[in-house]
């Protein structure tokens, strides 16, 4: 009898065979999801001894464990193996109630070289505690890790985010339009006040030239009476001159009686010479003064009003590109606020998603308490099989994994566990229906 | 004034993004860890205008925290959000019975929540 219908015929039913074995290929999928190929291979010996024990998928199974067996103990794959279970000798047909039975002495030792053999087993089943119990712990910490990530990225996302806002106020609060506009008053203010006191100076400045124009004009005129009066005198001169010369022929016509009117004669021809003189030398000075005035006038007039009104020009042409300078810096600045601005708006859209992407370490954190608690009834089960062999019951007691595994189902939390469920223990692939992601009652 | 939004979660991952986008988004917000705690938070004078609570958490779950919450006076009709992985049609309707508002599936889009959240709460 094979071993298969050994179980069959020992009231295992069809359920409990095919149900371990779904167990075991879960678990496999999920060690394997978790942690890799590395743990895959012990995940892989484990489930085909779950298997084993329970009856499904009995021949491939048994010969893997055969191997590994054999593997560990260093036994040649070729080589006789005298516990070998293959070379167990029948056990009798347990459909039959064991009291209606006729026990034979050589049906009793296969039963107990059986229960030996099937014992060192699950004994050997229990070895893959500790591995269910590092399985276990590194699911954990894989979970906290995650946790203490999101928590980090989620963290350094709100200083970001709490920076840009700092900046953005900064830039709002210094320029802001009461004050660029309080900044460009005051400017213009200041340049208005530059503009006027410029304006002032020139009046000033010019009406400063007019009136000394009019001095030097009025000494000019002044001088030009002062000349015509020079001219009066040498014309005085002159005629006295004249009238020297006249005073000196008459006194000569009138012999001696004249001589002394010869006399005068002579010195007021000699007085008419040195007005004449006198005459000449102040119209030479006064001819030196007028040219004197005549180049102030031109200096102060043409020089220096030209040179202070360029100079002036300039300043004002400075005053008004400073304006300039000011408005296209005001501009420039309000467009740089309007880009940040703009920025940090398409900025806050990505922060707000990966704020909530941080979602998927509860979700992970969910699936991985599943991943534990699979190897928890992975591990319950080993007991189940230990206690079960050394039960008063006999050896050979169907396993209840069927409620655990309807336990596990209704713990599950997501479709998608539901799904993968199914798909493994069921070997079927009807997607859950999910429904609306968000339904408002 | 800013709306305050409580949000219940045993998860402080869950918290910290629920936090961080309510906040973005202009919300106040009053954190809790545990049904528990935010039924003492609420019975302690915490008015705030919506709570939004995780399904699974430990002694006291999201639906039994809802069902406590509808007993205190005046909080008959403030929104209260399930927010969860779980999707079973079963559990919806469990929550509806209990009173929730309605039913978020995690991990849920931020413009989406917030979509909701100012449907839901007058002025936010």
């Amino acid at each position: 009898m094979s071993v298969a219908a050994l179980l069959i015929g020992s009231r295992v039913t069809v359920p409990a065979v095919i149900v371990p074995a779904m167990v075991a290929s879960l678990a496999v999928a999920a060690v394997r999801a978790a942690f890799g190929d590395a743990v895959e291979e012990l995940a892989v010996s484990l489930a085909v001894t779950l298997a084993v024990t329970t009856g499904a998928t009995l021949a491939a199974a048994w010969a893997v464990a055969r191997a590994s067996d054999r593997r560990r103990r260093g036994v040649p794959a070729d080589a006789p193996d005298p516990t070998d279970l293959a070379e167990l000798p029948e056990l009798p047909d347990r459909s039959v109630p064991a009291t209606a039975a006729a026990t034979t002495g050589g049906e009793a030792s296969a039963d107990q070289d059986w229960h030996g053999r099937l014992t060192r087993l699950v004994d050997e089943i229990a070895v893959y505690r500790p591995v269910l119990e590092v399985i276990r712990r590194e699911a954990s910490e894989v979970s906290e890790d995650t946790e203490q990530a999101a928590t980090s990225i989620v963290s350094g996302l709100q200083t970001v985010d709490r920076e840009i806002g700092e900046l953005l106020g900064f830039l709002d609060r210094s320029s802001s339009n009461e004050k660029v506009v309080e900044i460009v008053d005051r400017t213009e203010r200041s340049l208005a006040g530059s503009r006027r006191l410029i304006h002032d100076f020139l009046g000033r400045r010019n009406a400063d030239i007019e009136d000394s124009r009019n001095r030097l004009v009025a000494i000019a005129t002044v001088t030009d009476e002062v000349g015509a009066a020079v001219q009066n005198i040498r014309t005085i001169a002159r005629q006295t001159n004249v009238l020297a010369l006249n005073a000196t022929i008459e006194a000569a016509r009138a012999g001696e009686a004249g001589k002394g009117f010869a006399v005068v004669a002579r010195e007021v021809k000699e007085l008419s010479h040195q007005s004449e003189a006198t005459a000449t030398e102040i119209d030479r000075r006064l001819d030196d003064l007028r040219k004197a005035v005549g180049a102030s006038l031109s200096v102060l007039v043409e020089d220096r009003i030209e040179s202070e009104r360029a100079a002036l020009g300039t300043i004002a042409t400075a005053i008004s590109e400073l304006t300039e300078s000011l408005e296209r810096l005001v501009t420039h600045q309000r467009e740089v606020l309007a880009k940040v601005v703009d920025e940090s708006t398409r900025l806050a859209g990505p922060i707000m998603t990966l704020i909530g992407s941080i979602q998927f370490q509860d979700c992970t954190r969910q699936r991985l308490q599943h991943v534990t608690r699979l190897t928890e009834v992975v591990d319950e089960h080993v007991s189940d099989m230990r206690r079960v062999l050394d039960g008063p019951d006999g050896w050979i007691d169907p396993v209840d994994l069927t409620g655990r595994l309807d336990e596990l189902m209704a713990g599950y939390v997501m479709a998608s566990q539901r799904n993968t469920h199914r798909e493994v223990f069921e070997s079927r692939s009807r997607q859950e229906d999910v429904g609306a992601r968000i339904e408002l009652f | 004034m800013a709306k305050t939004i409580m949000i219940v979660d045993d998860s402080p991952t869950m918290l910290m993004s629920l936090d961080g986008m309510l906040s973005k988004a202009g919300f106040a917000v009053n954190q809790a860890k545990s049904g528990e705690e935010a039924l003492a938070s609420l019975r302690g004078g915490a008015r705030p205008s919506m709570v939004i609570t995780d399904l699974n958490m430990g002694a006291m779950d999201g639906i039994e925290l809802i069902r406590s919450v509808r007993k205190l006076p005046g909080y008959q009709f403030v929104p209260m959000l399930m927010l969860s992985t779980e999707s079973q049609q079963a559990k919806r309707h469990e929550a509806k019975a209990a009173g929730a508002t309605g039913w978020i599936v995690k991990p849920v889009d931020p413009a989406a929540l917030l979509q909701v959240i100012r449907q839901l709460v007058p002025g936010a």
